[in-house]
């Protein structure tokens, strides 16, 4: 593009900018996402379907600049609930469970809202920048994802999820496998027959993920308190605890890399439809797992798993928009509310958006970026507000955010179907607690189960059911050595693992 | 003597019981097979859930016979805290009260229910507190749910006329 014609399209975006509507809609956004996200039950997607009849009457930039901020403020809410209440807000925010409720636990839940916080923005400026710089080389990458290349990704996903149980991976393997199965319930996508619905009617559309995400990890928890607490000091929140102890630079800087490889991660995988930002923190949570100096500590409250859980999951968040303004595909449910607004303003995504409406392209990249910086603002003054929750006295904090669960559980699909599978997921997840059986990889199971049967069967359809299929691209080749190598480090580590000295000893 | 061994082998037993039970019972009764009588193995709508349980069976008797825990016995640990019986009766008391929601009482009724059931469970705050949040916060999510976010809740015989 001549430079001329380069900064007169960035002149004509900043005029669609930066308008005082627009530049109060934006932080306006951002704070309906954040509210949205951190109640259980609300997701981001939810939040911006909610939000699109109002903009029916502003200018079509204005209208996708309130989306984007109440999608990304929703995604960056998620993790408060995640690290207070061990509610993830957003299934995107249910890695961040892992290591943020044990954080809150020992009294460090503003250290925790900070990383999440600033993995976040970094993740968004990181995304934003690919957004702008790379939209068509990865949505490039994105076209090659056929079946047989999704059905070797998601593999590889679900083995690297299951060794999130550590020394334990067997175990994250036999959850897996139940999430697996869990997902096949409803009805069977090509046939159109039922799968374990046994003739009700409400489970032919299968389990809705919201309700098993807060029944396994919410419900648990509070049945498990009920179970276990008598008294305050059974509760181990320190007195204060979300008060005044912020992140130091000291901790910081460890995680500036962290949150680096995450965005990345994050971007990457977001660029690639249907994949999700729960699938992506996994993933890097994994990564930064195997790469910390202090790996003993993911799980029990380590700072570079939020690190890496938010950034990815933000990541995500602005790079899903990839596919969207570049092929005019989707790549989620928020993308897709997103791109319906596009429809209704009468704009078309894809290659042809970039050719005649470019100034509205930059437009959007720049309000992204303010949104990325109004974003780290709100998000400043949340955590202060946020954090001073974990002071209310269990007994009151609890039943409350059960409540919650209850009335969003329901919200979610309208239907009184969801808020069973909330107390039956509630009880599943207390008697994986009980014996000690991680449920991460339950959960990821499920999210990705589908995606993994529909590449199957596609994969194989596609080549007469050949099974060499399967390795038919160099990309699907790729995943498939990643999955291979990763496994043989499982079982090496397992094998060279010294005998315990207190087992020797007994 | 308490091992984790055996607890590995005892759940890699169940993990395999449970996945042949799913293969030769649950499977077949669970899942219509009408229409791909005359396609292939792996594109019947059974393939992929008895695929799952097969795995299931391997990967619970791998666990079980290879004793995957590495070292030997280990010392029984330290005894963590009891299970109250209480909690159990308030966990099946929470359970009933949200199946009552299915009925014509609605979700506000038993969310208050549970609500009181937990506060009592869990210590901190002031009972009287706990009487007066048991009622006012199932009321403030219903009406925010029902009046902000346009969700329409089964709210009960009772709540339906006051608060419509």
């Amino acid at each position: 593009m001549d430079v001329s014609v380069f900064f007169q399209t960035l002149g004509d975006a900043g005029t669609l900018v930066f308008t005082g509507f627009n530049l109060l809609v934006i932080p306006l956004g951002l704070i309906i996402g954040v509210c949205v996200g951190a109640m259980p039950g609300m997701s981001a997607p939810m939040g911006t379907a909610l939000v699109l009849p109002f903009t029916f009457f502003m200018e079509p930039i204005s209208a996708l600049l309130l989306l984007l901020g109440v999608y990304k403020g929703g995604i960056y809410g998620g993790s408060i609930p995640a690290i207070l209440f061990n509610t993830p807000g957003t299934v995107a925010s249910s890695c961040t469970t892992l290591d943020g409720y044990p954080l809150t636990r020992q009294g460090k839940a503003r250290k925790a809202l900070d990383v999440a916080l600033y993995a976040s923005t970094a993740a968004d400026v990181i995304a934003n920048v690919a957004l702008i710089l790379f939209s068509g080389m990865l949505a490039g990458l994105a076209l090659k994802f056929g079946a047989p290349e999704t059905f070797a990704l998601v593999f590889f996903a679900l083995i690297t999820v299951a060794s999130i149980a550590g020394d334990q991976i067997f175990r994250g393997l036999i959850t897996t496998l139940l999430g697996l199965l869990v997902a096949t319930v409803g009805m069977e996508n090509f046939y159109g027959t039922q799968r374990f619905a046994f003739d009700i009617y409400d489970l032919w559309s299968g389990i809705s993920v919201l309700p098993l995400l807060i029944g396994l990890f919410a419900v648990a928890e509070i049945m498990h308190l009920m179970l276990f607490t008598r008294r305050d000091e059974d509760y181990d929140v320190a007195p204060n605890a979300g008060g005044d102890v912020h992140l130091t630079w000291a901790e910081f800087k460890p995680l500036r890399s962290v949150m680096v490889r995450g965005s990345l991660i994050g971007t990457v995988l977001g660029a690639i439809p249907g994949i999700g930002a729960a699938a992506a923190a996994f993933f890097s949570y994994d990564n930064a797992r195997r790469r910390s100096k202090n790996k003993d500590l993911f799980g029990k409250g380590s700072l570079e798993g939020i690190a890496a859980a938010e950034s990815a999951n933000n990541g995500v968040c602005s790079s899903s928009f990839i596919p969207v303004l570049a092929l005019g595909i989707p790549g989620g449910t928020a993308a897709a509310v997103i791109m319906s607004a596009f429809i209704v303003h009468g704009i078309t995504p894809g290659p042809i958006l970039f050719r005649e409406n470019l100034s509205l392209v930059y437009a959007l990249f720049i309000g992204l970026m303010l949104g990325s910086a109004a974003l780290i603002v709100i998000g400043l003054v949340g955590v202060r507000v946020f954090s001073r929750m974990v002071n209310i006295p269990p007994g009151l904090l609890m039943p409350s955010v059960l409540a919650m669960c209850l009335f969003g559980a329901y919200a979610s699909e309208s239907r009184m179907l969801d808020v069973y599978i909330m107390i039956g997921a509630g009880v599943l997840g207390l008697g994986f607690r009980l014996l000690k059986l991680p449920a991460a990889p339950f959960l990821i199971g499920f999210i990705l189960g589908p995606m993994l049967e529909s590449a199957f069967r596609d994969t194989l359809m596609q080549d007469s059911g050949n099974p060499l299929a399967f390795l038919d691209s160099w990309i699907a080749a790729v995943f498939w050595t990643m999955s291979v190598i990763s496994l043989f480090f499982v079982v090496r580590g397992r094998m060279r693992k010294k005998p315990d000295p207190v087992s020797s000893s007994a | 003597m308490y091992s984790t061994m055996s607890t590995d082998r005892i759940l890699g037993l169940a993990a395999a019981a449970f996945g042949a039970a799913l293969f030769f019972i649950v499977i077949p009764i669970g899942v219509e097979t009408v229409g791909s009588e005359d396609v292939g193995l792996l594109l019947r709508q059974d393939f992929w859930p008895r695929t799952i349980a097969a795995l299931m069976v391997a990967l619970g008797l791998a666990v079980a016979i290879f004793r995957l825990r590495s070292g030997a016995e280990r010392p029984k640990p330290a005894p963590g805290p009891r299970i109250r019986p209480m909690g159990v009766l308030a966990i099946f008391a929470v359970i009933t009260a949200v199946a009552l929601a299915g009925t014509s009482v609605g979700l506000l009724i038993p969310s208050m229910v549970v609500f009181l059931i937990a506060a009592f469970s869990i210590d901190g705050g002031h009972p009287v507190t706990k009487l007066a949040f048991a009622v006012i916060v199932p009321l403030v999510l219903a009406l925010f749910f029902d009046k902000v976010a346009g969700i329409s809740l089964p709210l009960g015989s009772i709540f339906e006329g006051v608060l419509n």
